[in-house]
């Protein structure tokens, strides 16, 4: 193999062309088949099959699919209130955790990233809550927060601090949700911000240092223009996550008290499998596609291209 | 106007026609009497809207195929 | 960055704040751990207990009683069979999309799109689909059903392509093609050259998808939750039978999430070199 290789090219350049029995075309084509197969097969088929349902009557406890009703299904929909509500749930979610999670990760990146020892060890613990299943941890977390038996409480006792009901009081319940994705998402951002900040070019600081520019002068006018996409793409990436959240609702707190904790993917799933209204269920996950798609167009594709054609041009 | 970008342009077109749907089965059809009316109108909106972008992305696309061409012309007969 | 002369307050400050921050990162799991080790009595006391000495009964109690060993084979039997499917389609498709640019881009996009999609968008039919094809004699030969592993495999194979083939094809623009055209020119096929050169040289490429795919699987609670009920459970779903009449068996519970969390964080550290990179879809190479 490696001695082939060594080969200069120009004496070899016969046998390739007699042995090329299919075009550069074809072959990519064939290379990237199985792959379309499933996804075509297993993501559209299902989408058509949820749009075909959103335009039917669909009441799974009175047999199989019913008639067509038209547009009837989205105009009930839009004039769900539960729905909006759930709505609201998701976006109060999606802001506080993700604006949160930024804050707090670009913070911690710093200051790891001006710590002179331990930087691998301290990596090391950071990335572990990345590494729990959302279900299970989040099961866990029911421990810490039970008003008896809770570490959380205790701590707080101690300190003669109030020990709130955290999951089963109305105002407090999806900031004790918003917490959890706190503890398991800001190391995702802290770390992706410290591989930002390290990877900045020493120069243009060095520069600013001779000519005595201030810290926070630096911070505004190179760290953070030079750490923008790369934060950007981290904000898409964990507001496109927040807005699917389910697995820490369904259980930290089912959707309870109430509704107060009800997001928009635990609403459609109630919907859909315990209620059994198929349609409307399709009917909120065709809005649901619609705004995802129209965000990952806008917003994550061309952040994508941007970081992709700068690696292969580097 | 290549095909790559007519792809592009035609799927944000679909989405802008979906878009407008949505809102107004939301937001303007309650102040219709009849729906069969209210759907009509909506049709006629949305493709309008869809068409106009689309026709937008295609004048630019053209504008801009014109400008590199006229580029390349220039620095032609700057070299001969 | 700068290098500032500090002074040591400064530093005392910030591994203060270093501390406080870890602590707040390792405590839940470590809490979690600890209960796993703790005997019955000492779970359910207020306040809790620091001091106790440590038995294996919530293990021998997650494993015999509850079997949680069933719900372990179950995860590693679907999430292996979906990973082998991830990595080798979308190996394939990646190195097409990297050095052939299949579609312009647009394809590419288009396997992005799929990955935004919410989950539970699909989750419906696939629960409507699955449950008639699990009615089917050809669906209960291949287990493609509700409550049968065919069906997460399938979901799961699906919900992990998009995301393997965006991480692998920046695995494969970082070799070099010069030497797949030497190899090409000395006259071996197209084929050849992929397993010979291509695949071996982006081999701790593939392993890291492969891995990031299996943590995924593993982890995934949604589809578990909605198409299985017992015979084909995975272990996100297992942890929740240990809701009883009694209440929720806190020890149990804990070495259970041990059990199952352990694995996926020893693969995580082994490949923290990635782990930047296998977030961002490949985009951040940190």
């Amino acid at each position: 193999m490696s001695q082939s290789m060594s080969i200069p090219a120009s004496q070899t350049r016969r046998p390739a062309t007699m042995s090329a029995g299919m075009s550069d075309r074809w072959f990519s084509i064939l290379l990237i088949t199985p792959a379309m197969v499933v996804i075509l097969v297993f993501a559209l088929l299902p989408l058509a099959y949820a749009l075909d349902v959103s335009f039917r009557f669909a009441d799974l406890t009175r047999g199989r699919l019913g008639d067509f009703v038209g547009l009837d299904n989205y105009r009930i929909v839009l004039a769900d209130e539960a729905f909006w509500k759930s709505v609201g749930v998701t976006l109060q979610f999606t802001v506080s955790a993700v604006a949160l999670e930024m804050v707090l990760g670009i913070a911690i990146a710093f200051l790891i990233n001006g710590a002179t020892a331990g930087k691998g060890i301290i990596r090391s613990l950071m990335v572990l809550p990345l590494a729990t299943s959302a279900a299970v941890t989040g099961l866990f977390w029911r421990y810490l927060y039970d008003t008896q038996f809770g570490l959380i409480n205790y701590f707080l006792g101690l300190l003669h601090l109030p020990q709130p009901n955290w999951l089963g009081d109305y105002t407090i319940a999806l900031w004790s949700v918003v917490l959890f994705d706190v503890w398991q998402w800001t190391p995702f951002v802290a770390l992706i911000a410290l591989a930002g900040l390290q990877a900045l070019p020493k120069e243009p600081f060095e520069a600013a240092e001779l000519d005595g520019a201030s810290t926070f002068r630096v911070l505004r006018t190179l760290t953070f223009p030079m750490l923008k996409p790369v934060l950007f793409l981290v904000l898409v990436l964990r507001t496109i996550d927040s807005v699917r959240l389910y697995d820490a609702v369904a259980v930290l707190t089912r959707g309870g008290p109430g509704t107060t904790t009800e997001s928009m993917t635990f609403y459609l799933y109630r919907t859909g499998l315990k209620l059994f209204r198929m349609d409307y269920a399709s009917t909120m996950a065709v809005f649901f596609l619609y705004a995802m798609l129209v965000a990952s167009l806008f917003a994550l594709a061309p952040l994508l291209k941007q970081f992709s054609t700068r690696a292969s041009e580097g | 106007m290549s095909f790559s970008q007519a792809w592009d342009a035609g799927f944000r077109a679909v989405l802008i026609y979906i878009g407008v749907v949505f809102a107004w089965l939301g937001l303007v059809e309650r102040y219709f009497g009849s729906q069969s009316v209210s759907v009509v109108v909506m049709n006629v909106v949305a493709v309008a809207l869809a068409l106009a972008f689309f026709l937008r992305a295609r004048s630019r696309a053209v504008a801009e195929r014109a400008r590199a061409e006229a580029e390349v012309r220039a620095l032609m007969e700057e070299a001969v | 960055m700068l290098q500032r002369p500090t002074s040591f307050a400064t530093e005392a400050l910030r591994y203060g704040l270093i501390v406080l921050v870890l602590a707040f990162i390792v405590f839940p799991i470590l809490w979690m751990v600890v209960t796993s080790f703790k005997p019955p009595q000492d779970v359910m006391v207020s306040p809790p207990r620091f001091l106790f000495t440590p038995t294996l009964d919530n293990y021998v109690h997650a494993i015999w009683e509850k079997n949680f060993l069933f719900y372990i084979k179950n995860t590693l039997f679907i999430s292996v069979t979906s990973t082998v499917l991830v990595v080798v389609a979308g190996a394939l498709a990646a190195y097409s999309f990297a050095r052939y640019n299949v579609g312009d881009g647009h394809i590419l996009f288009f396997i992005l799109s799929t990955k935004m999609f919410p989950a539970i968008a699909v989750i419906l039919p696939y629960f409507l689909i699955f449950r008639d094809t699990g009615k089917t004699a050809v669906g209960r030969f291949l287990g493609v059903g509700l409550d049968q592993p065919g069906a997460l495999i399938i979901s799961y194979t699906m919900f992990n392509l998009p995301f393997a083939i965006w991480l692998l094809v920046s695995f494969f623009q970082d070799i070099p093609r010069e030497l797949e055209h030497s190899a090409r020119l000395d006259g071996l096929s197209r084929m050849k050259v992929l397993r010979k050169v291509v695949f071996p040289l982006a081999a701790p490429g593939i392993a890291v998808t492969g891995v990031f795919t299996l943590i995924f699987c593993w982890n995934e609670f949604l589809f578990a939750y909605i198409l299985t009920r017992k015979t084909a459970s995975t272990i996100t779903v297992g942890v929740e039978s240990f809701f009883t009449l009694q209440g929720i068996l806190w020890g149990p519970v804990a070495a259970a999430a041990t059990i199952s969390v352990l694995p996926m964080m020893a693969f995580v550290l082994l490949m923290q070199r990635y782990m930047v990179r296998g977030l961002t879809f490949g985009a951040v190479r940190g």
